[in-house]
């Protein structure tokens, strides 16, 4: 099949799972609105560009490369050897395995599939930027990296169980970016892709229409306001992290763990924001 | 009862039992009976306060009574008093045809007037409304007069009057009544606006200049008419109009959110951008949990961050972010010693202590370059010379510290200070690094 004809099924079978996906959960696309400082956030951008590569370049070959002929998609050794040797466990850091602590960092760095990794960078781009803006590029680096440690920790020390797995991700500091928008921006709104709410706002347009507003009757997105969002997603996240908590097993093979304990990370973001942001926070002012 | 009786009550009321309303209402009910009573419209003279009215009433008593002594005394002693006033009115050119319609000054506001007076001015206004209904307009324009004679500042009989003349292309007569009103010391806010409209539609400036200063400064006028007014020429494109008149409302209504807001915002969107963060400020300071106050407050993420003096100086805002520096350090040294603290043993805490030390120097050499403790660290002093006032805001023009320009009254550490600290923090920082990561560093390279 020559590379039209697969690029072309890939967009068809993305453009479907991306829209079975967001019918009945919304997925928060883009922050639109003005940020205070109006940088560019190039450090957000960075980083989006940083977890591509690395995908690309170094774990999808592995990934997408394997020549298996069972029905199954067996993962290659390569691929295996790196999430495992790159991956953040418990095992590895306290027995100074593989990598020992590096991975810390580089497990941030590290998806384990396509999905994942857009997953990650399209939550990334939501809601980093806006908190980049608020921190600067350097200290909202510095935010991100310790989310990310945070979450790494939080997710194996409040696990009763030693867990030999290795976790992967952008997610842990990704939650960490979502809870510091969460503290500091939780009146803003958030475009999403969400079919119900698509559908269910029809008849609010046709009502408002009538009252002489001029809003479209159809609109392929819908605005949220960002604090229902993100409690929405720490709730998602609290049950099932405490279901590990209680019997130490993650059966889903998602981390939830690491999830509520980046949403916990976001409180230091107050030790990385610009001065007269932090003032204004604290006197009670719109940020 | 006779005119002679009535004058002798209003006397009484006014002299002995200090009742002026009272007074006024018993020499209106004799005039009526008697036009020609001289002392009448001389005793009217105390029941205001205006010297203007004063002026005119006793201007009435000589001209019924040319010789009047009391009358003559008065109009003297007036004269010195009312000029200013005459001046500040600023009345139209006297040279403008007035035509018959203008009928001899009413002298009563709306406050002085007696039952007969009131039920008198309603039959005359359904006669007036009739006659407009049925299209017969100088009738109607008759009656409204009258309704003017007796009440010289009736808002509906002036905005009919004046629609009237404005239509009919007599803008000066239209102007006369209104101003007539003015003068006998209406605070009517429409009549007010409408005199204002017609300086405006008749470009005579500086007739309109001493409205708008008098219009902002009425008690009684509602902020959202400021508001429409600044709205208005803003929306005709009169900047100046707009930037002047805001200043004039800013400063006499600087307790209303609802003008400070609508003034800073015109300021603003006219390019004055210093005065409208002032003005703005003012408004988000009266209070932030209202409307105005939010709406303030969002406009001022317009401007560049500002920060008092004391928080500009602060160490503990420094220290604020090198703790978080630290914490990464703390967290990588933990993790390096296999998640257990009692292991890090003393390079991994030296590596931590050192981050500190470094973070501190990066973060005064970067984002907090004005801390106090720092002065030690130069023997020049601040170009002020120490002279810096306590809680000032400072705005700052660039969040990026190195690119500040030199600050006339706060401490800042001189570039190449600020680049030798980036730079020894720098090291040190990557030193620590080292010193709590040897181990990872170690396995990963």
């Amino acid at each position: 099949m020559c590379l039209l004809s697969i690029l072309i099924i890939f967009l068809v079978y993305f453009a479907v799972v991306l829209v079975l996906s967001t019918f009945l959960y919304p997925l928060p696309i883009n922050d639109a609105r003005r940020v205070r400082y109006k940088t560019l956030p190039w450090m957000t951008i960075t980083l989006i560009v940083i977890n591509t590569v690395v995908f690309l370049v170094w774990i999808a070959p592995d990934l997408y490369g394997s020549t298996s002929e069972t029905p199954e998609m067996e993962l290659s050794d390569s691929y295996t050897h790196k999430m495992d040797t790159y991956g953040f466990s418990e095992h590895s850091v306290r027995s100074a395995d593989g990598v020992g602590a590096f991975a810390t960092f580089t497990s941030i760095f590290m998806h384990v599939d396509i999905w994942h990794l857009f997953g990650n960078m399209l939550y990334l781009w939501a809601f980093g930027r806006r908190v980049e803006d608020a921190c600067g590029p350097w200290r909202y680096l510095l935010f991100y990296l310790g989310a990310g440690m945070l979450a790494n920790l939080g997710s194996v020390l409040l696990n009763p169980v030693l867990d030999i797995r290795s976790a992967v991700g952008a997610s842990g500091a990704i939650s960490g970016v979502m809870g510091a928008y969460l503290l500091l921006f939780p009146g803003t709104y958030l475009t999403c892709l969400w079919g119900v709410g698509v559908l269910l706002r029809v008849p609010v347009a046709a009502i408002r229409r009538r009252e002489n507003r001029k809003i479209p009757l159809w609109r392929w997105t819908v605005d949220l306001p960002a604090w229902v969002l993100l409690i929405w997603f720490v709730v998602q996240d609290t049950l099932p992290s405490l279901e590990t908590m209680a019997s130490g097993e993650e059966i889903s093979g998602v981390n939830h763990l690491a999830h509520l304990s980046g949403y916990l990370a976001a409180l230091t973001i107050f030790l990385y924001v610009r001065k007269d942001l932090l003032m204004r926070y604290i006197h009670g002012r719109s940020l | 009862m006779d005119a002679q009786t009535l004058l002798k009550q209003a006397a009484r009321a006014i002299r002995d039992e200090n009742n002026p309303q009272q007074g006024q209402a018993l020499l209106r009910q004799a005039l009526e009976l008697d036009p020609e009573l001289d002392m009448a419209w001389l005793w009217l003279t105390r029941t205001t306060a205006d010297p203007q009215q004063q002026l005119e009433f006793v201007e009435r008593a000589l001209a019924i009574n040319p010789t009047n002594e009391h009358a003559l005394k008065l109009k003297a002693r007036l004269a010195g008093v009312s000029q200013p006033v005459q001046q500040a009115l600023v009345r139209p050119p006297s040279g403008s045809s007035t035509g018959s319609v203008i009928r001899p000054l009413a002298p009563m506001g709306a406050g002085a007037l007696t039952a007969s007076d009131q039920a008198r001015l309603k039959t005359l206004l359904d006669q007036a409304e009739a006659a407009h209904k049925s299209g017969k307009l100088e009738a109607a324009l008759a009656g409204w007069q009258a309704v003017l004679e007796i009440q010289v500042d009736h808002e509906l009989a002036i905005q009919r009057v004046v629609s009237h003349l404005w239509r009919t292309q007599r803008a000066i007569e239209a102007r006369e009544i209104v101003w007539r009103a003015l003068e006998s010391g209406t605070t009517t806010t429409t009549i007010w606006l409408t005199a204002l409209d017609i300086a405006e539609r008749m470009n005579d400036q500086q007739q309109a200049d001493f409205l708008r200063r008098k219009i902002v400064q009425m008690s009684n006028i509602e902020d959202s008419r400021i508001v429409v007014l600044l709205d208005r020429y803003l929306n005709s494109f009169q900047v100046a109009l707009a930037a002047q008149f805001a200043h004039l409302a800013g400063e006499a209504r600087p307790t209303s959110q609802e003008v400070l807001l609508k003034v800073g915002d015109v300021l603003q969107r006219v390019g004055h951008e210093e005065e409208a963060k002032q003005y703005l400020s003012q408004a988000m300071e009266l209070g932030l949990h209202t409307k105005a106050g939010r709406q303030a407050d969002n406009l001022l993420l317009d401007y560049v961050p500002e920060l008092t003096e004391t928080e500009r100086t602060s160490v503990w805002l420094a220290v604020r972010e090198v703790v978080g520096i630290g914490l990464l350090y703390l967290m990588m040294g933990w993790q390096d010693a296999g998640l257990n603290l009692l292991h890090m043993g003393v390079t991994r805490w030296l590596g931590v202590l050192l981050a500190f030390v470094g973070g501190y120097l990066v973060v005064s050499a970067t984002s907090s370059p004005h801390q106090r403790m720092l002065r030690w660290l130069v023997k020049t002093q601040a170009a002020s010379g120490g002279n810096v006032r306590s809680g000032a805001i400072v705005p700052l023009t660039s969040l990026d510290a190195s690119s500040a320009g030199p600050d006339e009254t706060v401490f800042t550490l001189p570039l190449s200070a600020r680049v030798l600290l980036g730079l020894v923090g720098g090291i040190i920082l990557v030193f620590a690094f080292a010193l709590v990561f040897f181990q990872a560093l170690e396995l990963a390279f």
